[in-house]
């Protein structure tokens, strides 16, 4: 009798035992009662082995300034979006996290309700907190990123504009002395002599490059209301405000003809079409010409990160699109325990010369060397390989960046004058609520994997393969988004007071 | 139990087609260990040129070399594995064995109750936010060792299987007789029914090992703490990055994004082939319990 009491009891014991275990592990309860607080934030990006070590002195630096500590945890490409996706689902107490459009969604976050609203009327935490970063970003951009006119994140304040053309290998250039290329080419069909030349005389090379997923289809330059994938898209130019499927336009179909000429020609690769790593070709010397989105100094970029040198040939005009809006923000959590001190944080980040470069570039004299002190011009210093992230887009505010001797000493001016420069969309700032669509979309994103990296690359013959991808993409519905994108639009050019 | 009655002879003819069978299954999971190996071993260059190959093109080890000169965060992550997979399998051991005993104890009154929560938990689970929480919240498991452990050591399912396998070879009359001779619970526990089922405690083992050696998934939820990581970890992080990368380049539009050096092809099957090394070792060492698989039920476990 008594010893089936002893078990029972060391029964419970055991569960409740295996529930202790964890409390003890964890930290005890926080106390707020104190001024100081701790925040966290959240990044995406390659680890850096000395990450802790400029999480330290970042640390240092803030804490007299706004008594806070951070805690900055850097996760990589891949895991990113699924880390943070779990942490807002259980609703975790974070700060301050990355978002764009391409990874934890902006959108979809804040149709959650996960990320806090900053300007609301009535209680309008920017222009409070960090009254400078609303200045550096401007109202076309806060626009752009605003979603039915409400800011959720903050954007990086760096090129507010896109615009597409091609890169050129110069070693190629040089050797085969076709300089004339960067006055004569102005558009896709000007390629042809230089590809030609490339194809006779560098029988390794690729004389263009079109991969799935990235090709000359870009230099259309289409604005997507819907996603990358589903070819609902407007003009790249504010003279019209009709929603078109881009496939039946008539530039669409010359730009797919002449691809396919090239590939028939042998300048593309043969099996581009099932190819999307085209970054790997890069560094492999294989290819002459390459379509890419470009801005001030894309160029320089390429070079470092492929090795070989290359120079940019403008296609078409830049312009402000709400991508570029998007592209790269930091918002505060919904949750989070502390969002004016965070706002602090961002506004401090942003407009502090010190810290932004701290964080971009790590240590002087460890990470970097300065070659110029005052114009702020640096090079990899002897520990470069364990603190150099390479993220200015994402780390708040790229004018007040350091510029590696390697690039334009201009960098930032020539940054201004090219946003300065664009055009902004009448777009800007819309953004399509696709949730009457979900099953068309998710159809035409089939339809659309189906077709067109095989036209992208010339692979098929576009004669016979245009119309039938339309007729496929029709039958998936494409016509009922095109109807339902145009409504909310041109509800939303109403509300803005935008005129056609 | 080797009987070799009648009732159990098949036909020759049966007999080949089976045999036939098995060494086409046989093929099919060694071809593609086979490739790994083969692409680990070759040069990257060439792959590149000529595609994978089932033997290796210019053979080099270089790889391997760039793997295991990745120093630190490979051994370390080696080690976090192999740390977790010992400790791991012994606590799931010892905390299965225990409870199906209990189970299997016909004369203990809270049998049915014990047996019911832990099927019903079997059955129906709150699902993975709710999981979470307890984690986090309320465990405080995050960026701790025990993250990688705790969660596996209790299975019901390895429960069921050992309990039926108690009540199969274990007859109650030796648990009497311990009684009887004035053994406690602990002693007949630990020095009568341990040695008596041992294949039984094997197998769990050997499923215990394999999960914990294999697992990606509960670093990828509750570390983010580098240290911690584990290799199978590290090498799903490579994976999705590489897919990722590619997946999003066209989005990226002019960001000026770098990715950083991905690994090279060869560089991740040496990872893959190191990853999966020791644990191949392991199933010969349980091998010679396997003599009588266990069953629940009729089942083959």
């Amino acid at each position: 009798m008594k010893l089936k009491k002893f078990f029972v009891v060391m029964l419970v014991v055991a569960f409740v035992l295996t529930s202790v275990i964890g409390v003890v592990t964890g930290f005890g309860a926080s106390s707020s009662k104190l001024p100081y607080v701790k925040l966290t934030w959240y990044v995406i990006g390659t680890p850096q082995k000395d990450w802790d070590l400029i999480n330290q002195k970042v640390n240092e630096y803030i804490k007299p300034k706004l008594n806070a500590e951070i805690k900055m945890t850097m996760f990589d490409w891949g895991e990113y979006n699924d880390k943070l996706q779990t942490k807002i689902a259980a609703g975790e107490p974070f700060d301050i996290c990355f978002t764009a459009i391409w990874t934890n969604n902006y959108r979809t976050n804040v149709a959650k309700g996960a990320f806090l609203p900053l300007n609301k009327p009535g209680n309008d935490l920017l222009s409070k907190y960090a009254p400078k970063t609303k200045k550096l970003l401007g109202d076309d951009f806060i626009n752009g990123a605003s979603i039915n006119g409400i800011l959720y994140a903050i954007p990086a304040n760096k090129e507010k504009a896109h615009n597409w053309g091609f890169i050129v290998r110069m070693d190629l250039v040089k050797k085969y002395k076709l300089d004339d290329m960067f006055k004569k080419v102005k558009k896709l069909e000007d390629l042809e002599p230089y590809l030609k030349v490339i194809k006779q005389k560098e029988p390794g090379i690729y004389p263009l490059g079109a991969y799935a997923g990235e090709s000359p289809r870009f230099l259309l330059d289409w604005d997507k209301v819907v996603d990358d994938d589903v070819p609902v898209s407007l003009y790249p130019n504010n003279n019209s405000t009709k929603i078109v499927n881009e496939l039946e336009q008539p530039n669409t179909k010359a730009l797919f003809k002449t691809v396919r000429k090239y590939y028939l020609a042998g300048y593309i690769r043969k099996d581009a079409s099932s190819v999307t790593d085209w970054m790997s070709d890069l560094k492999a010397g294989k290819v002459f010409v390459m379509p890419q989105s470009l801005k001030p100094g894309k160029d320089a970029e390429m070079s470092i990160s492929t090795g070989y040198q290359w120079k940019q040939i403008d296609i078409t005009p830049p312009v402000m699109s709400t991508r570029e809006c998007i592209g790269s923000m930091q918002a505060i959590n919904a949750k989070s325990k502390n969002p004016e001190r965070a706002l602090m944080f961002l506004e401090l980040f942003n407009t502090d010369k010190y810290l932004n470069n701290l964080v971009n570039f790590g240590i002087e004299g460890q990470h970097y060397v300065f070659k110029d002190k005052a114009k702020g011009i640096i090079a990899p210093g002897p520990k470069a390989k364990d603190y150099s992230p390479g993220l200015g887009w994402m780390f708040g505010n790229q004018f007040i960046n350091y510029i590696y001797e390697n690039e334009d000493p201009n960098k930032w001016k020539n940054f201004e004058e090219y946003n300065k420069k664009a055009l902004p969309l009448l777009s800007l700032g819309f953004n399509f609520d696709d949730s009457k669509v979900k099953t068309q979309v998710a159809a035409c994103k089939s339809v659309w994997k189906q077709y067109i990296p095989m036209l992208e690359t010339g692979s098929v013959d576009p004669d016979k393969y245009i119309p039938e991808a339309i007729e496929k993409f029709k039958r998936a519905g494409v016509d009922i988004i095109i109807k339902e994108a145009q409504k909310q639009y041109d509800d939303f050019l109403k509300k803005t007071g935008r005129k056609k | 139990m080797h009987s070799k009655s009648r009732f159990l002879q098949i036909s020759i003819a049966a007999e080949t087609l089976l045999h036939i069978m098995f060494w086409i299954i046989t093929f099919a999971c060694i071809v593609p260990l086979w490739a790994v190996i083969s692409i680990s071993l070759s040069d990257d260059n060439k792959i590149r040129q000529s595609g994978y190959r089932l033997w290796p093109v210019g053979l080099s080890t270089k790889s391997y070399e760039f793997v295991l000169s990745q120093g630190k965060a490979i051994w370390n992550a080696y080690g976090i594995t192999i740390f977790v997979t010992i400790v791991g399998t012994l606590l799931c051991v010892l905390i299965v064995s225990l409870y199906a005993y209990v189970l299997y104890r016909k004369d203990f009154k809270y049998r049915k109750l014990f047996t019911f929560i832990g099927f019903f938990t079997m059955l129906i689970n709150a699902g993975l936010v709710p999981w979470y929480i307890v984690c986090v919240n309320v465990l405080h498991l995050k960026n701790t060792i025990f993250a990688l452990i705790l969660p596996y050591v209790m299975n019901m399912w390895y429960v069921l299987i050992f309990r039926t396998y108690l009540s199969m070879s274990l007859p109650d009359s030796i648990i009497e007789s311990a009684k009887i001779d004035g053994a406690g619970e602990f002693t007949t526990f630990f020095r009568i029914v341990i040695p008596l089922v041992k294949p039984g405690l094997a197998t769990i083992a050997l499923f215990a090992a394999i999960t914990y050696w294999n697992d990606w998934w509960l670093p990828f939820m509750l570390i983010e703490n580098e240290k911690l990581y584990n290799l199978q970890y590290m090498m799903y992080r490579v994976q999705q990055k590489i897919q990722y990368l590619a997946e999003i380049a066209g989005k990226l539009g002019a960001s000026g994004i770098v990715p950083a050096d991905l690994p090279t092809e060869s560089a991740r099957m040496a990872m893959a082939v190191l990853g999966m090394g020791p644990i191949v070792l392991a199933y010969p060492f349980f091998q010679r319990y396997f003599v009588k698989g266990l069953t629940i039920g009729a089942i083959k476990g």
